[in-house]
């Protein structure tokens, strides 16, 4: 970090080799679309080398930095949309039958659509400690929430992923409990 | 109705599941071999788990996004133009992109200094060479052969009937 504090900008296309991958599967899974989440990395990293000048390493890992900024500039993203167009995410449970052909679809879609049907606090948490693997008092800190309530999002994300994704998840299950 | 000991430890388990996932070694370290012996023992407590571990199998399927080589040199090349900070040193890949521009046709271009120079260093060849002078007259007849092809469509257009007298003109 000392070195891109010196404008190296060898250290930093370093950095982002190691960093980008991180970064850019967070905004991916927060907001549903490749290229936004292009967008959201370059942002966060680039947010990262104007501040490596002013950079203080004992207040702050730069993982824990990234994720941060990267959080952020996908809510900020999302409450755009929100604004742009009157919400269509459905209040109710989405219809089963949305989801009855999942061998029809790629699962990979279907697990994506499935994620931004829920409320972007739920997927936070989940993105950050299921997919991300952070620890549930890093992902409290970064949320600005108690354990608790991490714990609580967590818990309601995971049953509504259950229940709209049962289509898929049951085909998996042993046999003898089909 | 009282819950039995095992359906609060169902319960729980459903929660920890809800909240920890499938696997035993993300559990709180305190519950955690109280509920396994659970799973070995109780069916639909073995039934719930199997559920929650094909849950994750689909979850793992949520795309996640491959960064590029272009990406990453996208915001390399963000970084080295940004007006906010200076870079010190330049990758070799960018470095010759901003010389190829600066030579070129980008912003803050050296062309119009290098026409200059290269004006300059032709005139005084000529004026050296002592060609100045058959050099202008073949540049003023080369620029007479354009002018003349224009002049004989004109006339061509004015002595036709439809152009009036070029005499007139001239």
């Amino acid at each position: 970090m000392a070195r891109i504090a010196g404008g190296d900008a060898v250290a930093f296309s370093e950095l982002v080799d190691t960093r980008l991958e991180r970064v850019l599967a967070v905004a991916r899974r927060m907001l549903g679309s490749s290229a936004e989440a292009e967008d959201v990395s370059q942002e966060a990293l680039l947010r990262l080398w104007r501040q490596a000048e002013k950079w203080d390493g004992g207040r702050a890992q730069i993982s824990t930095w990234l994720y941060r900024v990267t959080v952020n500039l996908c809510i900020d993203r999302l409450r755009a949309r929100r604004e742009d167009t009157v919400a269509d995410i459905p209040d109710s449970p989405v219809p089963a039958s949305q989801f009855q052909s999942v061998a029809e679809h790629d699962l990979r879609a279907f697990m994506d659509d499935a994620l931004q049907i829920l409320p972007e606090r739920q997927r936070m948490a989940l993105v950050l400690f299921h997919y991300e693997d952070l620890s549930m008092a890093a992902v409290a800190e970064m949320m600005e929430i108690s354990v608790e309530a991490v714990e609580s999002l967590l818990a309601r994300g995971r049953r509504t992923l259950k229940q709209k994704l049962s289509p898929a998840w049951r085909g998996l299950l042993p046999e003898d409990q089909e | 109705m009282k819950m039995t000991g095992n359906s609060e430890q169902l319960k729980r388990l459903n929660d920890v599941l809800a909240i920890y996932g499938a696997d035993p070694a993300g559990w709180p370290v305190k519950e955690s071999e109280a509920l396994q012996l659970l799973l070995r023992s109780d069916r639909s407590a073995a039934r719930v788990h199997n559920e929650a571990i094909a849950l994750e199998k689909v979850l793992s399927h949520a795309p996640a996004g491959t960064p590029d080589a272009a990406l990453k040199q996208r915001i390399v090349d963000a970084a080295i133009a940004d007006g906010a900070r200076e870079p010190r040193i330049v990758p070799i890949s960018s470095a010759r992109k901003a010389r190829r521009d600066g030579l070129g046709y980008g912003k803050g271009s050296l062309w119009p200094a290098a026409a200059m120079a290269a004006s300059f260093a032709l005139g005084l060849y000529l004026g050296v060479a002592g060609l100045g002078t058959t050099t202008i007259n073949q540049a003023i007849d080369m620029a007479s052969l354009g002018t003349a092809a224009v002049e004989t469509d004109s006339s061509e257009f004015m002595l036709d009937g439809n152009g009036g007298d070029q005499e007139g003109l001239l």
